[in-house]
């Protein structure tokens, strides 16, 4: 029943007994996932309550996500350089001629070190230019490409273990997992440009993409499953639904000020956007585009995520701007502590800078799809080393 | 207007430079000392501001009333256009240790401009509550300790090296089979790859480094300065001072137009002061000779002019103290030449002391007589508040009295000898009464109209005389050499000036 999941193309490449999901990758996905849930907390505790330390839970969550990866894959590393040299020494990649380690365990090392380096960074920072009300600042920046290269290495990782191990649906579910906290992290760093109020905009589509397709794109090639980037959309979404569902149950009350509305409880990022569809496509052009041409597979992606994209998101997004969009379902009753209260009543009005015209939808379509097209293209390269990654 | 030599105008305005580099409303400083009653506990409030905005002020609160004590204080800062509305919940303040009715704490100011601290107490004999107005500048920047500059270096070396790295490593072996070793194609490639991974790396880090420098350069944009003014004084019969406001974003609200708010929120329209609408002071420069508190008169929206009398001809340092109708207080600054003349006084609350008497060890003594005395009640230290407590005898030894000048028992003022420090103090503290007046009256609720306030006549608050004993509290904001000037009003209607010097460790 289980097998069923998978895809035709999946086949067992070793016979080697060996465990379902390795130990160090358990770490570091688990690592992945924490630092995912806890840079979402800092987003949400920074929204609603503002003021916080070194010492907050969701700080402690990215941290901890960090330290678990990072001490996981160093021991592993040491492991293979070292005392277990006989065993491991043949199934890492060599660094700096005396260190041998899994790819996936190198890249979230240098991740963990980003972070590390991040640090008294930031902490100059803030004593230099004042507390950070900017999510984008040069530190910040050392401190995402240390996550992003924690969650790029879970992903690599999981990757190799299905792709030596054999891919059984639980590997295959692993990397779509992986690829979905990625995917989370990348749609967390579109927010900007995510607000209901672009949703009808050329910026819109042409920013989400040049972001998303990269994942998606990826995560279908190199996952096992049936219908793997579909997977991974749903792994997204249900991880930022459960966060607008989640986070309201609990009172919280701003710390700093000046404070534009009354905020009760914490407050939640954006409802999901309606990624499967794309990534439904995108398991459908895969499917049938498996050899062909990599620019034109990309093109058809492209082209195809843009498409399915915008079907359901375009009339979604009109639902969403209406008041039904501020029903806690969609968590649109929601805004952080600065907004003013004239943003929580009244429909939403859409931002459009060309009015609709033909000339500005052909725009809209060139735009985003080239976008899509080049994401895509580097998602087929990237997934295709993923798929043929086993060290 | 441009007869002024090239060569001395240029001097002036280094000078004008020298004193930016560390000015800020009052001048060098937005220290705040104030006192107030909260029911029926007298409390002094120092605020001791951060450098860089947002940042944390920290606020002690000491109990000057020993017999009533209150058990709790809070503290809230609200920024004037939202008041306590839109405060977060206030602070409780904790009590010192081994400092009785003494209370501390830290509370986070986010944005320029504005703020009411509400400060709350309560305790067995009652509750209440009073406003501290405080205006928070970003004042510093923050240099970067070279140990840490080279940290931060080899670290960030360190992660460009070692991506290029495990790129080349992972493209050399990642794919291959367990066990295989890499043929010359994929060592060949492995090179390839780390030395684009190295290239891109780097570009990636100076491209990082740029944007640094641009929000350092922002940074230092925002900096808080005095506004741009320029003062000068044209000799004759009628000698004048004129101090001409050259701001180009200098634009007050006419009737009828929207207020700006955001980043024009400090310019909102001005009020007046304890019934003026500016507080000029001109010092010798160095401090040393001649001061005069004047009131010039507001001509057009950015010029302001009085007759300047007695003082000699010579250099003169000018403060002049202006505080908006949000109740921001801002001091602007220049450097004046001063021909020789003099002038029809047309303000009876000018006052100007050719020659202060000195405070040295003892009182100084008087052309009639009169003893003046300065005391320091307190140990000079920089954050630290002290009192200064001016005390003027008769010659027969009993206390003068005093008029009320411009609604209180006298003014100081506080003067870093190298000009960059400047503070005007009152006998409630360092804080423009009139914005404590407004902030409470737009957090009540009451009519806050731009332009319902303007100058008034005086003589209401000539009336009652008081006893010659009074109290001045302040905190030095840096270490230095200080010169405090105490002026009072005698009842024979001579102004009386008195200077002390100090060090501040």
């Amino acid at each position: 029943m289980a097998t069923s999941l998978l895809s035709p193309t999946a086949t067992a490449r070793s016979a080697a007994p060996a465990r379902a999901i390795p130990l160090h990758l358990t770490a570091v996905v688990v690592g992945a996932t924490s630092i995912l849930l806890g840079l979402i907390w800092d987003i949400s505790w920074h929204m609603t309550i503002g003021r916080d330390t070194f010492w907050t839970p969701a700080h402690m969550m990215i941290y901890f996500g960090g330290t678990l990866a990072g001490i996981s894959c160093g021991i592993r590393v040491l492991a293979s350089s070292f005392w277990q040299r006989d065993s491991h020494a043949a199934d890492g990649v060599r660094l700096w001629k005396y260190f041998t380690g899994p790819v996936g365990g190198w890249i979230c090392i240098w991740g963990a070190f980003a972070m590390l380096t991040s640090a008294p960074f930031d902490d100059w920072w803030h004593n230099a230019y004042g507390l950070d009300v900017q999510i984008l600042s040069p530190p910040h920046v050392v401190l995402l490409c240390g996550l992003l290269g924690i969650l790029i290495g879970a992903q690599t990782m999981a990757a190799s273990a299905q792709n030596r191990d054999g891919a059984t649906t639980s590997r295959a579910m692993v990397v779509a997992f992986a690829s979905g906290v990625l995917l989370t992290l990348a749609a967390i760093a579109a927010t900007e440009y995510s607000e209901v109020e672009l949703m009808h905009r050329t910026l819109f589509y042409t920013v989400l993409g040049g972001v998303f397709p990269i994942v998606l794109v990826s995560s279908s090639r190199a996952s096992r499953l049936t219908w793997p980037a579909t997977v991974t959309a749903l792994f997204y979404m249900a991880i930022m639904a459960a966060q607008v569902w989640i986070f309201p149950l609990f009172p919280a009350t701003p710390k700093l000020g000046p404070i534009g509305h009354e905020v009760t409880s914490m407050v939640p990022m954006h409802f999901p956007l309606l990624l499967v569809a794309p990534a439904l496509a995108i398991d459908l052009v895969l499917r049938r585009m498996a050899n062909r041409n990599a620019w034109l597979t990309a093109l058809v992606l492209g082209f195809s995520f843009v498409a399915a994209f915008a079907i359901v998101q375009w009339p979604f997004a009109s639902l969403l701007a209406t008041e039904i969009g501020r029903h806690p379902f969609f968590g649109g009753g929601f805004a952080p502590y600065p907004e003013p209260a004239s943003l929580l009543v009244g429909p939403r009005g859409f931002w459009t800078e060309d009015g609709g015209t033909p000339a500005a939808l052909f725009g809209m379509v060139t735009w985003s799809v080239l976008a899509a097209t080049v994401s895509s293209r580097i998602g087929l390269a990237w997934g295709g080393w993923l798929r043929a990654v086993t060290r | 207007m441009s007869a002024m030599p090239v060569r001395r105008r240029v001097l002036s305005l280094m000078a004008l430079v020298a004193i930016w580099l560390t000015a800020s409303a009052h001048v060098g400083t937005t220290i705040v000392v104030q006192d107030g009653t909260a029911g029926p506990y007298g409390l002094r409030v120092l605020v001791r501001p951060p450098a860089v905005i947002p940042g944390l002020v920290d606020v002690v609160i000491r109990t000057t009333t020993p017999n009533s004590v209150p058990a709790s204080v809070t503290l809230q800062p609200a920024l004037w256009r939202y008041g306590t509305k839109g405060a977060p919940a206030p602070e409780r303040a904790v009590a010192v240790p081994g400092e009785p009715g003494t209370f501390q704490t830290q509370v986070w100011i986010m944005s320029a401009g504005s703020y009411a601290l509400h400060i709350a107490a309560s305790g067995p004999a009652g509750k209440g509550e009073f406003i501290v107005p405080y205006t928070s500048v970003a004042s510093a920047t923050l240099g970067m300790p070279n140990w840490l500059g080279w940290a931060l270096a080899a670290l960030g070396a360190f992660l460009v090296f070692g991506l290029a790295s495990l790129i080349g490593s992972a493209s050399r072996e990642g794919t291959l089979a367990v066990g295989a070793a890499p043929d010359r194609a994929r060592l060949r490639r492995a090179r390839f790859a780390t030395g684009i991974a190295g290239l891109i790396a780097m570009t990636l880090a100076v491209g990082g480094w740029t944007w640094w420098q641009a929000v350092e350069r922002d940074y230092r944009n925002s900096l808080f300065r005095p506004i741009p003014s320029e003062a000068h004084v044209t000799a004759g019969p009628q000698r004048t001072l004129t101090l001409h406001i050259t701001d180009t974003t200098w634009r007050l609200i006419k009737p009828g137009e929207r207020m700006r708010v955001g980043r024009g929120s400090n310019m909102t329209p001005l009020m007046p002061d304890h019934g003026k609408l500016m507080h000029m002071f001109l010092v010798a420069a160095g401090g040393t000779g001649a001061v005069a508190h004047l009131h010039p008169v507001r001509t057009d929206e950015r010029t302001f002019v009085t007759p300047l009398t007695a003082v000699p001809a010579g250099k003169y340092w000018l403060y002049a103290d202006v505080v908006h109708e949000s109740g921001a207080a801002r001091t602007m600054v220049d450097t004046v030449d001063v021909p020789a003349g003099d002038a029809t006084p047309t303000d009876v609350d000018d006052a100007v002391s050719l020659v202060p008497a000195n405070v040295t060890a003892g009182p100084a003594t008087l052309s009639d007589g009169a003893h003046f005395a300065i005391m320091i009640e307190g140990t000079p230290a920089v954050g630290r508040d002290v009192v200064f407590h001016a005390h003027l005898t008769n010659a027969d030894g009993s206390t003068a009295t005093l008029l009320p000048w411009l609604g209180m028992a006298g003014h100081a003022m506080l003067l870093r000898t190298d000009g960059a420090v400047f503070m005007h103090l009152h006998p409630s503290g360092t804080a423009s009464m009139a914005a404590q007046d407004r902030l409470a009256r737009r957090e009540a609720g009451d009519t806050a109209m731009h332009g319902d306030s303007q100058p008034m006549d005086m003589s209401a608050m000539h009336a009652s005389a008081v006893p010659g004993d009074v109290r001045f509290p302040v905190a030095f904001p840096s270490a230095g050499a200080y010169r405090v000037f105490v002026q009072v009003l005698t009842a024979d209607h001579q102004y009386r000036t008195a200077v002390i010097d100090l060090t501040v460790p």
